[in-house]
């Protein structure tokens, strides 16, 4: 397997108020080729700004603060946090391409989306008008779309939903890109639809071999998709492993509610219309509790043990990482 | 069967594509006030184009007996002035010396305007606000004596007037063009296509600027009419544009000492001036109503 991306320590800032505000602390992964990782979380857990720390698209220092290193690997590694940004304008679309929760509004209303495939691909590629035209027909083609030569000359506006995310899984796929970023890409859009898309970035991960970055508050897409979860809460990774275990035995309290805490059909044990939820909201970045971030809201919580700092990421085997004082016994109740 | 169903499908989707600018167009053909404006506005200016070359007499010819010559005496469709030269003459020659200037001033007001809009929207903080309280500032010095003092100190001459309407009549067109990019800075597909690796300059003027085309126009359609308001004021008061090049602007100063022996002399360009200015507002209006993005959600 090749590692395409290394993320070591990342860690992002915001400056607010005078002060830096931290958001993402001391994120680790790798991306490999041909395999899909997740990042799960609540909003505010810090996952859609790893990624935009990723494309550098944060707001320039002094308003931002990024430490660590971001390894996109190649015939030679580059760490994108000091890339400069004419480099960086390389990267993005060409190496590593991503796409958004909203198709609806990433696509410019007043260009035909033959128009903004052709554009992507020639923003990078050196290619007559008529080879890139050749080319986004092919690539609507890859991407489900029937009438693929009449499409070129659709607005956003007479496409569905899926229709758009389609087209815009079609223009980040123009450069045969080492990596996808997929940020929420199925919220916006309905549970069939959902599945599609899904099933097509899988069949396209499978033809390019490509990575891809999930990035999801919702663990039914990570099932399908991810080969790797990463659960991340109030900025810090609090459990990884492999999809399997991650979902078939999470050990980590927050873990077990989110999964808890999304609706099924028929809950065993649970009266219908009942959900678990969490208690509590995710804490303010600028003010966390000390020692185990998530503690305030845990069921679990032992004084004098979960509140002290520090909470290290520790190995349960197998590649399993969590990050929890408890979780051996809390493993060893539930058997 | 299958060929049938798809040729019926992307013939409906055809048709919706031209739907949205075909219903601009219908918006603007049933505004009857706008449709008004540009027939009159054509008729105005072909006339201004072809007319001297129908007359029997040049706008520079002098005829001491026909001085004074009421419209329609003789072959003098508008009469004569002082000099007994041919007003209508001079009327369609003055017309395209107006509306020449008129229209240079406004593209390159909108071009300065738009490009200044364009900038500060885009990069906001520092320059942004910069480029913006400029805008401010030049709004607050009333046009007229910035255009009197400049003219006084300029040569005056018909591309020198025009660069300085155009100086003094950008920051409307800058504030509209700023506001818009400002809102639209903030949409998903900016960001998506800086994630495709495009450079600010692209996603301004490729991305950004189509977006809004509808305002500028508008804009721009009712900046010549107070380009022309503009250059016949500015020439009635001697700093324009110069005798013998007639302008409607100086063909009223000429006028005002005969007001009271020979009125056509005032009345004749005083209207044209009229036509022309309400003919481009009312265009104005009828594309502000054709294009308005807010009007056009579905």
């Amino acid at each position: 397997m090749t590692t395409v991306l290394t993320v070591e320590d990342l860690s992002i800032g915001f400056r607010s108020e005078g002060k830096v505000v931290t958001v993402v602390r001391g994120v680790n992964f790798k991306l490999e080729a041909g395999q899909t990782l997740a990042l799960v979380g609540e909003s505010g857990s810090g996952k859609s700004v790893t990624s935009l720390g990723i494309m550098g698209l944060l707001p320039p220092p002094p308003q931002s603060r990024t430490d660590g290193r971001i390894i996109l690997h190649g015939d030679q590694d580059t760490d994108l946090l000091t890339l400069p940004e004419a480099g960086m304008r390389r990267v993005r679309g060409d190496r590593i391409a991503m796409i958004f929760q909203e198709p609806l509004t990433s696509l410019n209303p007043v260009h035909t989306v033959g128009a903004q495939i052709v554009e992507a691909i020639r923003s990078h590629r050196r290619m007559t008008r008529k080879a890139a035209r050749a080319r986004a027909i092919d690539l609507i083609e890859q991407v489900g779309i029937p009438d693929a030569a009449a499409r070129l000359g659709s607005y956003p506006h007479e496409l569905s939903g899926g229709m758009r995310q389609r087209i815009m899984i079609a223009i980040a796929l123009a450069l045969e890109p080492d990596i996808l970023i997929a940020d929420e890409p199925t919220t916006a859009l309905d549970v069939t639809v959902q599945a599609q898309i899904i099933d097509l970035l899988r069949r396209l991960q499978a033809d390019t071999g490509m990575a891809m970055l999930f990035i999801t508050h919702d663990f039914g897409v990570v099932a399908d998709v991810a080969d790797r979860t990463i659960v991340m809460y109030a900025g810090e990774m609090v459990e990884e492993g492999s999809t399997d275990t991650v979902l078939g035995r999470p050990l980590m309290p927050y873990t077990r509610g989110l999964m808890s805490a999304v609706p099924k059909l028929q809950t065993a044990g649970l009266k219908q219309g009942e959900l678990q939820t969490i208690d509590g909201f995710v804490p303010d970045p600028a003010n966390l509790p000390t020692g185990c971030s998530f503690h305030p809201r845990c069921r679990h919580m032992r004084e004098g043990l979960c509140d002290v700092p520090p909470v290290p990421l520790e190995d349960a085997g197998d590649r399993h990482m969590v990050r929890c004082k408890r979780w051996q016994d809390l493993a060893e109740a539930s058997g | 069967m299958m060929t049938t169903a798809n040729d019926v499908s992307t013939k409906s989707n055809r048709k919706q594509g031209r739907w949205m600018s075909s219903r601009g167009v219908r918006r603007f053909v049933s505004h009857r006030l706008a449709i008004t404006g540009l027939l009159m506005i054509s008729a105005v200016a072909l006339l201004c184009i072809v007319g001297p070359w129908l007359l029997p007499h040049g706008m520079l010819e002098i005829n001491i007996i026909d001085r004074f010559k009421p419209p329609g005496t003789d072959d003098y469709v508008l009469g004569t002035d002082e000099l007994g030269r041919d007003l209508a003459a001079r009327l369609f020659m003055a017309g395209r010396v107006s509306l020449i200037v008129g229209v240079a001033a406004m593209i390159l007001s909108t071009l300065i305007g738009t490009v200044i809009g364009l900038v500060a929207g885009y990069f906001g903080k520092v320059i942004g606000t910069v480029l913006m309280r400029f805008t401010d500032s030049v709004l607050c010095f009333p046009q007229i004596f910035l255009l009197l003092t400049l003219a006084a100190f300029l040569e005056p001459s018909a591309l020198m007037i025009t660069l300085i309407i155009a100086a003094t009549s950008w920051m409307e067109i800058a504030r509209i063009v700023s506001a818009e990019i400002r809102s639209l800075r903030e949409r998903d597909f900016v960001t998506a296509s800086r994630i495709s690796g495009a450079s600010h300059s692209w996603i301004m003027f490729r991305e950004l600027l189509p977006n809004i085309v509808g305002p500028i126009i508008v804009a721009a359609t009712l900046t010549v009419a107070r380009a022309i308001l503009t250059e016949a004021y500015v020439s009635f008061l001697g700093y324009g544009i110069q005798p013998p090049l007639p302008s409607w602007g100086n063909m009223l100063n000429n006028a005002q000492q005969y007001l009271d022996t020979a009125p056509w002399l005032a009345l004749v360009p005083g209207v044209a001036i009229t036509i022309a200015v309400t003919s481009f507002n009312f265009i104005g209006d009828g594309l502000r109503d054709a294009l308005d993005a807010r009007s056009d959600m579905p």
